[in-house]
């Protein structure tokens, strides 16, 4: 009995492992599926934080750029004081005498971000400095992005794409270009929160659920505390609907979505005290609210076409176009020309037509980054993604879906805006990664079958097998590729220079930080510097002086007014100085180093800046024919103005190079035309080991004139 | 023991610094040669008369000014006009000025070395050439033939505290200068209309009329005061004592008002106790009261102190006040009462920004007066304003109707319920 109870045991134990190894053989699959995906994801998670870390490796964990000092010291100042002290922080310190609202004049959203992770990191004991959080910060959303961006390819198309996308935008260097440790800018959260608004809004699309639009609203809300690109999202999604609409693919899946977004989206946008009402005033949003109110007509008259007979609804249709029609054109047009509309921006108009800063507004015309992009730079951004891109968007026209439209739309705009601007790569980065995605998982769908396929089709296992083996290596190619840019383009900060001798090694130059150092160590608290505005965000973060201009460029004449200090001679530019109560003056001087960006490359800005608002300052006079020169031959104008006398003061005693005459500028590849000067008004203060900073301190009213 | 030593000793130093600042007692006064201590004695010895200590030398003698950084002197006067060999150079002299300290120069229609020129120069002063002396046909000392001893009374007019309201007329010989137009320099007297520059046999230099100066000041920005008389003489024993006519003449109060206003005995201005008040605000915020807003209404007061004979008194006066943020928002001038306090209600501008708050006093013959203080003016906080605003009734209004609307809606929704349609 009890043997044949043990052998019924151990028979139904068998019985069990068979089932066991069966369901084994069964499940496997999915199991094996979601093991892999898991493992994928995990690896791209790693891969994408740790590609960014070579600045940090390199060099130290500090911010790197310019720009970035600012949002680190405001980060500073919201875990110091607090949220509320924070969005009322009036900076005296910048902007002298005319101080900053900076609660007013930021997207909050990045330094909200890293001091909630900071705050998050010390509530579980984890002691980790400021610095670190802001300087960790963009490598760790670029892998929520690369995260992210699968589950919107996957939304789009399939598991695979989405995993090929993520793979990626984990290391396209369009994207790591702005996302590198170090970098604390605000594109770095803000393309995930760009990405997740997509994906949030495909979803709602797709589901017509509410919750998932009010996700949506949420990530826009968070994209528009992050970055000012919030206004792409708010004029692609507007076109969505419109495609939508006039390709006759309407539902109420659409108004859905759309209807709540717009709203709630707004309603939160409006929140950001730096947007305030634009959504409602800005021609920039005017898009999403025609496009809001023509769903609303469309929807209405579609309600009341089930009730009326169709005469009586053409009728009806017609009247209320042509009403709607004047009453928005009555709207635009009031509101224009009293101004509550406001116009559109010279930032806009460059975007729509690329000559228009360059012609009209040097301060925009003088960042590199708003130079139109050269093909080699796309290239060298996205790599085998330019070819694959076409290839995505046939994959995309070959089979239409409301969210593939989306994704032409998205590929479409944004690779012109790219191509106006330099650092709108960013936006296209991600779609050029989706789109190559789809064009890769297709083919290889498509011939990873035909290599399957039985073997009496030779012909079909060939051509896949050359698919397959092509494909490997262009995106093997483009792992090369993204490594090799991170590591020589993306990953030098412009805050510590280095340079190859000619014996390989690096000698690293520093002289930023030693200035900085300098200036804060040996000036008096309430010191005020005039520099160019580049230097102005390090200066106050770096050396906690205060700064006349800075990198946040809202006030044009008094940046015109430094601009013009410095294009003046050193007399006239003593009076202007004094007005504005400065005590120091920093130039940057590469002629000694070979550093190309300083400020004499930089002067010819300076001047036409200055001239915008004083039209004696006239960039023909600093020019002889046509030519910038600092050689001999150089205008008078030129060689008396402030900036060439604080650049090349005591020049003209260095040998810079052996066989060359003394004074020689190994920027300009020129001996300087005017050596041996002496300053009356100034003096030399401080100059650095390789004389890339040079400070001088004005002088004070002379005692007895 | 040792750290009370210590602090002693850093007392002594402040002590010391503070009645060095103004009008120390330390003379140097250098002269061509040792006979002039006797010919001018009645001049020097109004110094000797108020506790200064003097340190004769004449232009040969080796003296040092200044080591170290440390001036041995307070005052120089230099009547030496014509050695060129003096130990100092002009440029000890000037950096004497510099630091702070009074020269009193007198030259004479003879040669004129060349370090009396340039510290003259570098004063503002352009001395004419050597030999030339300042002429006037009419008003001259008519009981002498020369023509180039002249009775000068054109005073400076706008600066009483110099010449403490001498009208007298005074005896001059010697040479004219002009000076630049120049705020910080002073024609304390000048040439009648009639006067003229010229050599004893020659032409007329460009220099004449009431452009001719006779004696001139110069007071720095860091309130240093040079006097420059073209005459050497008329500080002389001789002319003290000369009588125009049945009248003495006015050179020896001339000359003791001019050297005690040299010697900063008077004029000197200083400022304590600044002190900006808020009084109201329209902010509603209690955070950081002590800030400054905009339309904020302040108290500004400040005292004004003069040096008079040894000791700072009251200075009641006029005081200018400029608020300025790139430009003056505000400038108003205060008048001070009798304990020489200035104080002003003023509402400042609705204008953010770091204003500084300058007080100025400028007065001919006074010491600079120049106090500012730089205070950020904020915009409101976010909790500033007044919370429930009349104009935006309708707003709440729309705002809870919808509420009311949408709960009495979904009631009615959610209960209502169609009438069966009768088959």
């Amino acid at each position: 009995m009890s043997g044949k109870t043990a052998s019924g045991a151990s028979n139904s134990a068998g019985q069990s492992a068979n089932l066991a190894i069966a369901s084994m053989k069964s499940i496997p699959k999915e199991n094996q599926e979601f093991l892999l995906k898991v493992l994928i994801l995990s690896i791209i998670y790693v891969l994408a934080f740790s590609t960014r870390l070579f600045s940090v490796l390199r060099y130290e964990s500090v911010i790197h750029e310019f720009d970035p000092y600012f949002n680190f010291r405001s980060t500073k100042y919201l875990v110091k004081e607090g949220f509320y002290n924070f969005l009322n922080w009036f900076d005296e310190n910048s902007w002298y005498p005319l101080g900053r609202i900076v609660g007013g004049t930021i997207y909050p959203g990045l330094m909200a971000t890293a001091a909630l992770v900071h705050w998050v990191l010390n509530q579980i004991n984890l002691t980790v400095d400021i610095r670190n959080v802001c300087v960790l910060l963009s490598p760790w959303f670029a892998s929520n992005t690369a995260m992210v961006t699968y589950k919107f390819a996957k939304e789009i198309k399939d598991t695979q794409t989405g995993l090929v996308a993520a793979a990626m935008i984990a290391i396209v260097p369009g994207y790591i270009s702005r996302s590198v440790a170090g970098s604390f800018d605000n594109e770095g959260i803000a393309i995930f929160a760009l990405i997740f608004t997509y994906y949030c809004w495909i979803k709602s699309v797709n589901t017509g659920s509410l919750l998932w639009s009010c996700v949506c609203s949420l990530a826009y809300f968070y994209m528009a505390s992050a970055w000012g690109g919030y206004v792409f999202i708010i004029n692609l999604i507007p076109l969505h609907a419109l495609a939508l609409l006039v390709t006759g693919r309407y539902s109420h899946r659409l108004y859905i979505a759309y209807s709540t977004l717009f709203v709630i989206g707004t309603i939160l946008s409006m929140q950001i005290s730096f947007i305030g009402f634009q959504p409602v005033q800005s021609s920039e949003h005017l898009a999403a609210i025609g496009i809001f109110g023509l769903l609303q007509l469309f929807a209405g008259l579609n309600w009341v076409k089930s009730h009326l007979s169709a005469e009586g609804f053409k009728k009806l249709q017609r009247l209320t176009i042509i009403s709607v029609l004047s009453v928005a054109g009555a709207v635009l047009f009031v509101g224009t020309v009293t101004g509550y509309i406001s116009p559109f921006t010279g930032r806009f108009y460059s975007l729509l037509d690329p000559t228009y800063a360059r012609d009209h507004i040097p301060i925009i015309a003088s960042v590199s980054e708003h130079q139109p992009t050269t093909w080699a730079s796309y290239f060298f951004d996205l790599h085998i993604l330019v070819f694959l891109f076409p290839a995505g968007l046939y994959f995309c026209f070959s089979k239409l879906t409301d969210s593939n439209i989306f994704l032409i739309l998205y590929g479409v705009t944004s690779i012109y805006f790219s191509g106006v601007m330099v650092r709108l790569m960013l936006v296209l980065a991600p779609v050029a990664c989706v789109l190559a995605a789809i064009a890769v998982s297709s083919t290889l769908t498509t011939y990873m079958k035909k290599l399957k396929s039985p073997a009496s089709e030779s012909n079909n296992k060939e051509s896949g097998g050359v698919m397959v083996g092509v494909l490997t290596i262009l995106l093997i190619l483009y792992a090369f590729h993204c490594t090799w840019v991170t590591s020589e383009a993306y990953s030098s900060p412009s805050i510590v220079l280095s340079a190859k001798q000619h014996d390989g090694s690096r000698v690293i130059f520093d002289d930023f930080r030693e200035a900085y150092r300098w200036i804060g160590q040996n000036t008096a608290d309430d010191a005020r510097i005039m520099s160019w505005w580049d230097y102005g965000y390090q200066l106050s973060a770096m050396a906690n002086r205060t700064v006349l201009v800075d990198n946040n460029t809202w006030n044009n004449s008094h940046i015109a007014q430094v601009g013009k200090a410095f294009a003046s001679t050193e007399e006239d530019a003593y009076k202007i100085m004094k007005d504005l109560d400065v005590d120091y003056v920093l130039v940057i001087f590469g002629g000694l180093t070979g550093y190309s960006s300083d400020d004499i490359n930089k002067f010819l800005w300076m001047v036409r800046i200055g001239g915008s608002t004083d039209p004696s300052i006239m960039e023909e006079n600093y020019l002889t024919d046509r030519q910038y020169r600092i050689d001999k031959g150089a205008s008078p104008t030129m060689l008396n103005s402030l900036m060439y006398k604080l650049c090349y003061y005591r020049f003209s005693e260095v040998h810079t190079d052996y066989q060359r005459p003394a004074g020689f500028d190994r920027v300009r590849n020129v001996e300087i035309g005017y050596k041996g000067f002496g300053l009356t008004y100034l003096e030399e203060a401080f100059t650095s080991v390789h004389w890339l900073v040079r400070v001088y301190k004005v002088k004070d009213f002379e005692n007895r004139a | 023991m040792k750290s009370f030593i210590i602090s002693l000793i850093i007392a002594c130093i402040l002590v010391s610094n503070v009645f060095g600042a103004v009008g120390g007692k330390r003379v140097l006064i250098i002269v061509d040669d040792l006979s002039m201590v006797k010919s001018h004695s009645q001049f020097f010895s109004t110094l000797e008369g108020k506790g200064y200590k003097i340190e004769y030398h004449s232009a040969g003698d080796k003296v040092e000014l200044e080591k170290y950084g440390d001036f041995f002197y307070d005052h120089l006067i230099l009547f030496a006009p014509t050695s060129d060999s003096l130990s100092i150079t002009s440029s000890d002299v000037l950096k004497f000025i510099d630091g702070g300290n009074n020269v009193f120069i007198a030259a004479s229609n003879g040669v004129i070395s060349d370090t009396v020129r340039d510290i003259a120069t570098e004063c503002g002063i352009e001395i004419e050439d050597d030999k030339t002396s300042v002429f006037d046909h009419f008003n001259y000392d008519k009981q002498q033939s020369e023509q180039n001893l002249i009775v000068a009374d054109q005073y400076i007019q706008d600066a009483p505290i110099i010449l403490q309201g001498l009208q007298t007329p005074v005896l001059f010989k010697g040479v004219g200068h002009s000076i630049r137009q120049n705020p910080l320099n002073y024609a304390v007297l000048t040439g009648s209309s009639t006067a003229y520059s010229r050599k004893a046999s020659g032409v007329a230099t460009k220099l004449m009329g009431k452009k001719v100066g006779l004696v001139s000041s110069l007071q720095a920005r860091n309130n240093a005061r040079v006097t420059f008389a073209g005459s050497i003489d008329m500080f002389s024993n001789k002319f003290f004592t000369s009588k125009l006519g049945k009248d003495t003449v006015g050179n020896r109060e001339f000359a003791e008002s001019l050297l005690s206003w040299t010697l900063q005995e008077r004029g000197i201005l200083r400022s304590s106790n600044l002190s900006i008040k808020k009084i109201s605000t329209e902010s509603n915020s209690t955070v950081a009261p002590e800030i400054l807003t905009i339309k904020d209404e302040i108290e500004y007061s400040i005292t004004v102190e003069e040096f008079v004979k040894d000791q700072w008194v009251p200075y009641v006066g006029q005081l200018e006040l400029e608020i300025i943020m790139l430009d003056p928002y505000i400038r108003t001038f205060i008048k001070g009462n009798k304990d020489g306090e200035y104080k002003s209600i003023i509402k400042l501008p609705d204008v953010y920004g770091v204003f500084t708050f300058e007080a100025t006093i400028q007065k001919p013959g006074y010491g600079n007066l120049d106090t500012f203080v730089r205070q950020p003016i904020r915009p409101f906080r976010h909790d500033s304003y007044e919370r429930f605003i009349p104009s935006a009734f309708p707003y709440y209004a729309a705002c809870f109707s919808m509420i009311v609307g949408v709960f009495v809606f979904s009631i009615v929704f959610l209960f209502h319920q169609e009438p069966k349609k009768a088959l």
